[in-house]
């Protein structure tokens, strides 16, 4: 190495260090498993439960008025069943 | 055995065969659009030319329908309460279905621009407000019920947002 100073053997040996390093990492980077993503909250801060949302949005068009024609049916008649409610007959 | 049949599909299907010009708002179109909610009538905007008008009349006489009011009395579709921009109510053989003029001061020719198109199947299609309209109509009009639903519909519009 006969020419070369120590200062400029030291910036050398520096360069490649960091350049292996930086090769290290991209590797690294390649290989690593993905990391599974954040879950989703379930509930909104003012209280509204997300996951109906994300299952009524899973659905089709179709699929949620069926949905809501089938619960519409399904309270009126928990309303008929109860007497303190029979005054009623218009929904 | 429950006194009503909730049918909005067929009262939609109804108006179709009679080529009413409408737009779903209200529960319906929040349903339509993805929201988590119950309601008990199909809530409409029509179109209020006499033509329209007519049209109207014979989906009604198609549903059996008649005036909702209280005192049980069985009130024949007038077509004078089609014709104001107040809501007019009725109660058919597949659900109660109302009418309205218009709402938050906008008729029909207004909201058109405002909203989407459903294809449902067999070859059905509906006009539904978009969901962006639909949050700005239940907040002007301020009643306890529309602000009660505003937080699932604002929810709603997110999560289809992030979902995008």
């Amino acid at each position: 190495m006969r020419g070369v100073s120590g200062a400029a053997r030291k910036n050398a040996t520096a360069r490649v260090r960091s350049g292996a390093t930086y090769y290290i990492e991209g590797v690294k980077r390649q290989t690593a498993k993905p990391q599974p993503p954040e879950p989703l909250p379930a509930f909104s801060e003012d209280g509204i439960d997300l996951t109906l949302i994300r299952w009524m949005l899973s659905l089709t068009p179709d699929e949620r008025l069926r949905h809501l024609e089938e619960h519409a049916a399904f309270v009126q008649e928990l309303r008929d069943a109860n007497p303190s409610l029979q005054l009623s007959r218009h929904p | 055995m429950p006194i009503h049949h909730f049918s909005y599909r067929a009262i939609l299907e109804a108006l179709d065969r009679s080529a009413v010009q409408h737009i779903v708002i209200g529960g319906v179109c929040g349903v339509a659009h993805g929201a988590p909610i119950t309601t008990f009538d199909l809530d409409l905007v029509h179109l209020r030319t006499p033509e329209n008008i007519d049209r109207i009349l014979a989906a009604l006489a198609e549903l059996d329908a008649f005036h909702r009011e209280p005192g049980g009395r069985r009130l024949a579709p007038q077509r004078t309460a089609l014709e104001g921009a107040g809501p007019a109510l009725f109660t058919t053989t597949l659900g109660s279905l109302d009418f309205m003029g218009e709402v938050s001061g906008r008729d029909y020719a207004e909201l058109l621009p405002h909203t989407v198109e459903l294809a449902l199947a067999g070859n059905l299609k509906i006009r539904i407000l978009d969901l962006d309209t639909l949050i700005e109509v239940k907040s002007r009009a301020g009643r306890p019920k529309d602000i009660a639903m505003l937080p699932i519909l604002r929810q709603t519009l997110a999560e289809r947002r992030r979902h995008n």
